[in-house]
């Protein structure tokens, strides 16, 4: 990778945090009223302007701690385009709530902004620096709803749960430095004595982040720690930590592939960029393998079956998340032939964030005051009464269900091509029919969300930034399916350059069907 | 040879924008009373599909201006569909416009003639409540014939048959108020459906021949440059049977689109939709799309030379089945009492026409009468609709009759229209591109002459009925009530002006392609080769090849060679107008007192009366009645296994869910545990080799049990 300069590398990052110190110096003194229709505004502007910004960023490696390329570019604008949504839900949630302070703005765009510093990161200490600013920013959401029992109970044992896993991926860490001498990824070990150690450390470490991403056994946190939020914020920290968290499992799987390869200190590897396997390197890697497939199937089946009994949206989302955790394990399978290649994780992983953050977005506008319609039986007919956000709600459902014409059925679609061209055909059979035993969550709850209405409907906050916000991220969720392979997938052919060479799509330009069919024309 | 043109996408975009601009304007007025601001609506809904007739005719001068030989083609690649790779099998499809000579022609009349009916529809539909809707749906079908037209590819082309199918439906049904009108709409859709399953069957066998020397592709270009490939030759032969069965099952599609049998029974019910519809879609457009699909995939028909059905080749059954369908709908459209229902099964009638001229591989002559017969069936149905109109929605033959002096202008262009579908010579394009036909089929082998004679037969049974729907309307005594009388009235000028230059045109438009001139190209400069022969030489790049091979296949030994045909040049259109001029005799005699019956007490007039009957019947049989037996066993047999393997299912995931959120702990301290646990399984697991991680794993997992087992209990 070729090295890049701070300044055009962190502007985004840096409007971002900008945005959040600003939110947070104008919040105390501001009107209860108008902190909620204020601040969201401010930290919109600057977030569009960081996504504008985002969409230029150019490509390379900083010192090797932090690097940008294609797929990171893409997973970035990701994360603002979440918390955009976030941030117009937010604005609906409080101001209907009358909530006294304005710091979850902020704290959201802190959030962001540590979840795209561990999608840049290539280096363990950069990494874990970025996983505690975003993670602790999350805590404090979590537990926004200070007088609320359930809302305590998540942020404590979410935040005591977290502080163990920390350790454990920062004792990972220490063990990795230790075998190999740098805190940098892509470092193969000092000798053969300390191979042990490093791999004992990368486990440690991997450990860490899979808690992170909630797949099935440290999973225990999602249930209560997404029911304890608010909707709001629920979608904001499904999307925005499955996003940080798989960017740098990927990162590190991608490294820990090609240092068991015996590749030669290789720099910056490139997140689209294909490793070239040995026999050697797979021998390694064939247990951990095994291990990817067997807590991704956990993870769906149990993240399903779970799911079906639930009659919290909150809930029903957040074991659909562990069982999104579980696809997202199954694209990181080994392949037969000689590359391994992640694109369709990573095409998956954006498309999940978007539809995920606007889903539970959505659902803010029919959930009333304090959420208090958070069950099947609250949201009957809700729909009918609000049609706008009903319908958003559903296509956004539809997309994470995974049927097309949508963002959610492509990304599905490509990781099971993947499993089928690697050879695991029997996985993805089973995990296709996992997606039908989802689909019937998802839609039992859209059932109910059209249904006859049975009480009243909810009542409206300002809706201004979240209508704009979210029937932008619909349209993306429809017309992102328009470019399966040009998006985020390198080309299988010329894989092995194309992470580099591919240019940065602006996400702005392909959002819209005639400037998309405008540049179509000019190529 | 490809050139680029960077404004052919806007050509279908323009009236897909006025769709959408005009959908959302009808969806945002859905609970006002009157309906949006009509003029907004009328004005982006003409200038639409107006903009897409001026690029065309930028896009042709463009194509005309580069002369040099071979298939010159203008080509937008727009995006990558999909691509397929597993191994062994690699498959990438792009999405492309193409814009060659016979799209050009094709598209300069749909969207010309697409942009006057366009403006007729504002003069008919004012007054409709769904006027925003009509218009949506008018333009979103201009956009798919457009699609389906300038498609680079078999799947593009497909993206517009069904997108013109499903408009199709929507304006068939457009006053969805009535129950027949729905059920015409359903039967116009699930037709054409049938037909589609040809189309894709086809398309995919074609896909699989050209596979067998890695060529696989529905790319129109490459199909036919794999056709014309001197080094396909022994492919071609070993895989005759292959290539005429692709032929046929495409042919089966394009009879349903076209309203040929055995697909025909949908277009006479289809004349429930408003009249600016039958004229566009169902006499102007749509339905000649099957005969543009033949001559786009002409390559294949000319090649496919073996006997596929009942010892006929594909092209022979195409030119049997035209010649069925023409006698039959001449016939049927003698009987009918329903103006619109007349001019329908004329329709059908000259698309046999079409079919024949396809089925002896005169593809050019097939697509001339194409043209021609937009212009004077959509005359004659936008004129039927102005008298429609102006009767207030009387469409029985029956109760009209002396209109002639109430509605001169409409009698005026109807009139040119009737000269020119039943062939009278020099001022009516329809003999011009009937005798061209006639001529072919009395040029051809064997028994093609007999059909030829038939079709001159045809000739004078349509020219009988045609005058029989001029006399009952025009020219007889009038047979209707006072008041109503008294309240027919003139269509307004936005009616008329469409009229006006459709008529023109049918009158004209046939000089583009005269073999048998009367001297005027003589007269204008003194070539040696006779006659105007514009619009073929126009169409030469694309269908020559398949024409040329043909010919050859007809005339081994190079007899008849010369330009036109063995008989004489004057032979046809003298055959033709004479059997017009008799046709139009006959139908004096009977009708030019008005002696018709009229409608019974308590008749039902209207779309219930068909002349489809027959082949209603067979459908019951053979279609309607198997699968009502089917649907009751998937009812009551094997809808109730389903039920009970989903319920057991169901009762299956409820269980497991149960048990799985029992796993869900709600103490930190033992959600921590089995975490802790997990974290000791998979660190033994991944780092221990051999028994050591098994024992370990069981120990962790051990744990884990335990702690369940005492949260549980204590």
């Amino acid at each position: 990778m070729p090295p890049v300069d701070l300044f055009p590398l962190f502007l985004p990052l840096t409007l971002v945090i900008a945005g959040a110190l600003i939110v947070l110096g104008f919040e105390p003194f501001l009107q209860r009223a108008s902190k909620h229709r204020l601040l969201p505004w401010l930290a919109a502007i600057l977030l569009v302007a960081a996504g504008a910004v985002q969409a230029g960023a150019p490509t390379g490696s900083l010192h090797g701690i932090f690097a940008m390329d294609t797929p990171r570019l893409w997973m970035c604008e990701a994360i603002i385009i979440s918390t955009l949504i976030a941030i117009g839900g937010l604005q609906m949630s409080l101001a209907r709530d009358d909530y006294p302070g304005g710091e979850a703005y902020s704290l959201s765009l802190f959030g962001a902004a540590g979840a795209m510093l561990m999608v840049m990161a290539v280096d363990t200490l950069a990494l874990f620096v970025a996983l505690e600013l975003m993670s602790l920013s999350i805590y404090a959401l979590v537990g926004m709803r200070r007088n609320r029992r359930e809302s305590n109970e998540a942020l404590f044992k979410y935040f005591v749960m977290g502080a163990v896993f920390s350790a454990i991926f920062l004792y990972g860490a220490a063990l990795s430095y230790g075998a190999t001498g740098s805190t940098a990824f892509g470092h193969p070990w000092r000798d053969e004595a300390h191979r042990g150690l490093f791999l004992f450390g990368q486990v440690l470490m991997l450990i860490g982040l899979l808690f992170k991403v909630g797949v099935v056994p440290f999973h225990f946190w999602t249930a209560d720690a997404y029911t304890g939020a608010p909707v709001a914020v629920t979608g904001f920290m499904g999307a925005v930590v499955k996003v940080g968290g798989f960017a740098a499992i990927g990162t590190l799987w991608l490294n820990l592939a090609a240092v068991a390869s015996g590749m030669p200190i290789p720099g910056v590897l490139d997140l689209g960029a294909a490793v070239t396997l040995n026999q050697t390197g797979k021998d390694l890697l064939a247990h951990y393998n095994l291990a990817f497939l067997v807590l991704g199937l956990l993870s769906l089946v149990l993240g399903n079956f779970s799911a079906l009994k639930q009659t919290s949206i909150r809930r029903i989302i957040a074991f659909s998340s562990i069982s999104h955790a579980g696809y997202m394990l199954l694209a990181l399978a080994l392949p037969i032939g000689e590359k391994l290649q992640l694109g369709s994780l990573w095409f998956y992983v954006v498309g999940y964030a978007i539809a995920t953050a606007g889903a539970l977005s959505a659902f803010t506008a029919l959930a009333g005051k304090e959420d208090i319609n958070d069950n099947l039986s609250g949201i009957a007919g809700q729909g009918r009464a609000r049609p706008f956000y009903g319908l958003l709600l559903t296509i956004f459902l539809v997309s994470i269900a995974g049927v097309p014409p949508t963002v959610g059925f492509l990304g599905k679609y490509l990781i099971f091509q993947d499993l089928v061209v690697r050879g695991d055909v029997k996985i993805a059979i089973f995990a296709m029919i996992m997606a039908v035993v989802g689909a019937a969550y998802y839609f039992r709850t859209l059932v109910a969300v059209w249904a006859a209405p049975s009480c009243e409907p909810a009542k409206a906050g300002p809706p201004v930034l979240s209508g704009w916000v979210l029937a932008g991220a619909a349209v993306l969720t429809l017309v992102l399916i328009g470019w399966p392979n040009a998006l985020i997938r390198p080309d299988p052919a010329g894989a092995a350059n194309l992470g580099l060479s591919a240019p940065a799509a602006p996400a702005a330009e392909q959002a819209v069907l005639p400037t998309g069919l405008a540049t179509a024309a000019t190529r | 040879m490809k050139l680029t043109f960077e404004l052919l996408w806007l050509i279908p975009f323009l009236p897909l924008l006025g769709a959408i601009l005009n959908g959302a304007l009808s969806l945002g007025s859905a609970s006002s009373k009157r309906g949006p601001a009509r003029g907004l609506v009328a004005l982006l809904a003409v200038l639409a599909p107006g903009a897409s007739f001026v690029i065309t005719v930028l896009a042709t001068c463009k194509l005309a201006s580069h002369t040099e030989p071979g298939n010159t083609a203008l080509v937008q690649p727009l995006w990558d569909w999909f691509a397929v790779a597993v191994p062994g099998f690699s498959f990438k499809l792009s999405a492309g416009l193409m814009f060659d000579h016979l799209t050009a022609m094709m598209l300069l009349f749909v969207t010309g003639i697409g942009t006057l009916i366009h403006l007729y529809s504002v003069g008919y539909m004012w007054e409709d409540r769904g006027f925003a809707r009509f218009m949506a749906y008018m333009n979103f079908f201009m956009f798919s014939m457009i699609v389906l037209v300038i498609g680079d590819s078999l799947p593009m082309t497909f993206v517009g048959w069904e997108g013109v199918g499903l408009c199709s439906y929507l304006l068939i049904g457009f006053w969805h108020q009535n129950n027949e009108y729905n059920d015409a709409a359903r039967k116009a859709f699930i037709v054409n459906r049938i037909g589609d399953l040809g189309f894709l069957l086809g398309a995919f066998m074609l896909f699989q021949v050209m596979s067998s020397n890695g060529q696989g592709s529905l790319n129109y270009r490459d199909i036919s440059s794999w056709f014309q490939n001197f080094a396909n030759a022994d492919l071609i032969t070993s895989h005759l049977g292959q290539i005429g069965a692709a032929g046929l099952l495409i042919f089966f599609g394009c009879t349903g689109k076209s309203a040929q049998i055995p697909l025909v029974t949908w277009l006479p019910d289809a004349m429930a939709g408003p009249t600016p519809v039958s004229a566009l879609i169902h006499a102007a457009t749509m339905v000649t799309s099957g005969v543009y699909l033949l001559a786009r995939l002409c390559d294949l028909y000319a090649h496919a030379t073996a006997p596929v059905l009942a010892g006929l080749t594909v092209s022979q059954v195409i030119l049997l089945i035209g010649c069925i369908t023409a006698v039959w709908g001449a016939i049927a459209g003698l009987l009918q009492v329903d103006i619109k229902k007349a001019l329908a099964y004329s329709t059908v009638s000259q698309l046999g026409y079409m079919f024949m001229a396809a089925g002896v591989g005169a593809y050019d002559v097939a697509l001339f009468h194409v043209f021609t017969h937009a212009f004077f069936k959509a005359t004659l149905f936008l004129g039927a609709g102005s008298v429609i109109h102006g009767l207030h929605h009387e469409q029985d033959m029956r109760r009209m009759g002396g209109l002639t002096k109430l509605m001169p202008i409409t009698h005026l262009w109807m009139f040119w229209a009737w000269f020119s579908i039943i062939g009278l010579p020099i001022l009516g394009s329809g003999s011009f591109s009937k005798d061209l036909i006639l001529d072919r089929l009395f040029d051809g082998a064997s028994w093609t002459p007999i059909v030829g004679g038939v079709a001159l037969a045809t000739a004078l049974v349509t020219a009988i009925y045609m005058s029989r729907v001029m006399y009952l309307t025009f020219w007889s005594p009038s047979r209707m009530s006072a008041e109503t009388r008294a309240g027919v009235h003139e269509s307004p000028l936005i009616m008329l002006i469409p009229i006006s230059i459709l008529g023109f045109g049918s009158m004209v438009v046939g000089w583009l392609w005269a073999p048998a001139d009367f001297g005027v190209s003589h007269l204008v400069d003194n070539k040696s080769q006779h006659g105007i022969h514009f619009f073929n030489d126009w169409l030469a790049p694309v269908l020559g090849s398949a024409e040329h091979f043909t010919h050859q296949l007809l005339h081994p030994k190079g007899e008849g060679a010369a330009a036109e045909g063995g008989l004489s040049l004057y032979a046809m259109p003298a055959l033709g107008s004479l059997a017009a001029l008799i046709g139009w005799l006959i139908a004096r005699a009977i009708w030019r007192g008005g002696r018709v019956q009229g409608p019974a007490e308590g008749e039902i007039t209207g779309f219930s009366a068909s002349w489809t009957w027959f082949f209603d019947r067979v459908y019951r049989v053979t279609v309607v009645i198997p699968v009502q037996v089917v649907a009751w066993i998937l009812a009551w047999v094997v809808d109730a296994a389903i039920g009970g393997v989903v319920a057991g299912i169901a009762a299956l995931a409820r269980f497991m869910g149960d048990g799985y959120t029992s796993v869900q702990r709600p103490r930190l301290r033992s959600s921590l545990a089995l975490s802790m646990a997990g974290v000791a399984t998979l660190v033994a697991v991944l780092l221990l080799q051999g028994a050591f991680a098994w024992v370990v794993g069981l120990l962790g997992a051990g744990v884990a049990v335990l702690f369940l087992l005492l949260e549980l209990f204590f």
